[in-house]
């Protein structure tokens, strides 16, 4: 079995390193885990509420 | 002996040993003939009422789709096929579709909404005798947006189609893609491909290379198309990510039936091994 660095969020959190969003992230070789904070999952749906917003026309 | 013969049209009587009886018949021979003419009339009028509708309808369904198609030659297939009118039974292209520049909302927009069921594309487009060519289009942003549409073909993003932009983007309804066709270069993009196709399961083909961010964590992908789309990231890239649905992830790839662990399954961590070069988050 091969390993790859995870990063887990909190319960109601989310990582995101401003491009990338996920509760659970396989970093790839070479990301620094310290690139990525925590929001809410209200912060988030927020953003992807937005994103939708913004595929609207 | 006296024989009275009496007919139709005049009574005569004859009087002799035997009679030589010219029509004897008493009007049975006009009765026939006029039976015969009725029968012959109404099996011909059948018929031919039975062609001449068929004709007709030939006629009509050419005039319709060689106007809309352009003889085949319509290359701007823009908001084509959105309106509720469309149905199994009345889409029935006479030519390929073959836009050569824009198939934004081709189909989007309650395209089958009246069908009363969910259409197969694929299927009806085989039933018409013609395909789906999106090879040569240069934008296909939406075109399946809120149509009733289950299941595509293939499509071909491998020459024009760079961007695959919204291509799938609201299909609230598709659960299937026969196929997508990438280059080999990793160019294609993907923006918002896969945003709010919920019901999307299976990518039965994906041939060619995702070189570029990928989300399909809207999607209700099965392992194997999830499978596909792992073995299809580029392993040259650096700095982009692929994201999945973390429930799906963990029901597809889960260790025993309802242990949704997937996550963490020796067969979900070995597969994304294979890209150590791309970030795989799971939201």
């Amino acid at each position: 079995m091969k390993i790859r660095n995870v990063i887990y969020a909190d319960d109601g959190k989310v990582l995101t390193n401003g491009e990338t969003y996920g509760k659970q992230i396989y970093l790839a070789e070479g990301v620094d885990p310290n690139s990525f904070h925590e929001i809410t999952d209200e912060e988030y749906a927020k953003i992807l509420k937005e994103e939708e917003k913004n595929e609207t026309r | 002996m006296i024989l009275d013969v009496k007919f139709e049209e005049s009574k005569t009587t004859f009087d002799c040993d035997f009679v030589e009886v010219h029509n004897i018949s008493d009007g049975g021979f006009e009765r026939g003939l006029a039976e015969g003419e009725r029968i012959g009339y109404e099996k011909g009028s059948a018929e031919g009422y039975s062609q001449g509708e068929a004709d007709g309808r030939k006629t009509e369904y050419d005039a319709f789709w060689d106007s809309f198609q352009d003889y085949g030659n319509r290359v701007d297939y823009e908001y084509a096929f959105v309106a509720l009118g469309w149905t199994t039974k009345n889409f029935k292209p006479k030519y390929d579709i073959r836009p050569t520049g824009s198939a934004i909302y081709m189909f989007g927009i309650n395209a089958f909404k009246n069908n009363g069921e969910k259409v197969d594309l694929t299927e009806l487009l085989e039933n018409a005798g013609v395909t789906l060519d999106l090879s040569n289009a240069t934008n296909a942003d939406y075109a399946f947006r809120n149509s009733y549409i289950k299941r595509v073909p293939i499509i071909d993003a491998s020459k024009t189609l760079i961007n695959l932009g919204s291509i799938f983007a609201f299909a609230y309804d598709l659960e299937t893609v026969d196929g997508i066709i990438l280059n080999n270069e990793g160019t294609n993009t993907f923006n918002s491909a896969f945003t709010a196709a919920s019901a999307l399961r299976e990518i039965k083909r994906i041939d060619g290379v995702i070189g570029n961010n990928i989300e399909l964590n809207y999607c209700t992908l099965s392992k194997e198309s999830i499978a596909r789309v792992i073995n299809a990231l580029s392993t040259e890239t650096s700095g982009i990510s692929c994201k999945f649905s973390k429930y799906r992830v963990n029901k597809e790839f889960e260790t025993a039936q309802g242990k949704n662990d997937g996550s963490t399954s020796t067969e979900w961590l070995d597969l994304i091994a294979t890209k150590p070069n791309w970030t795989i988050s799971l939201a």
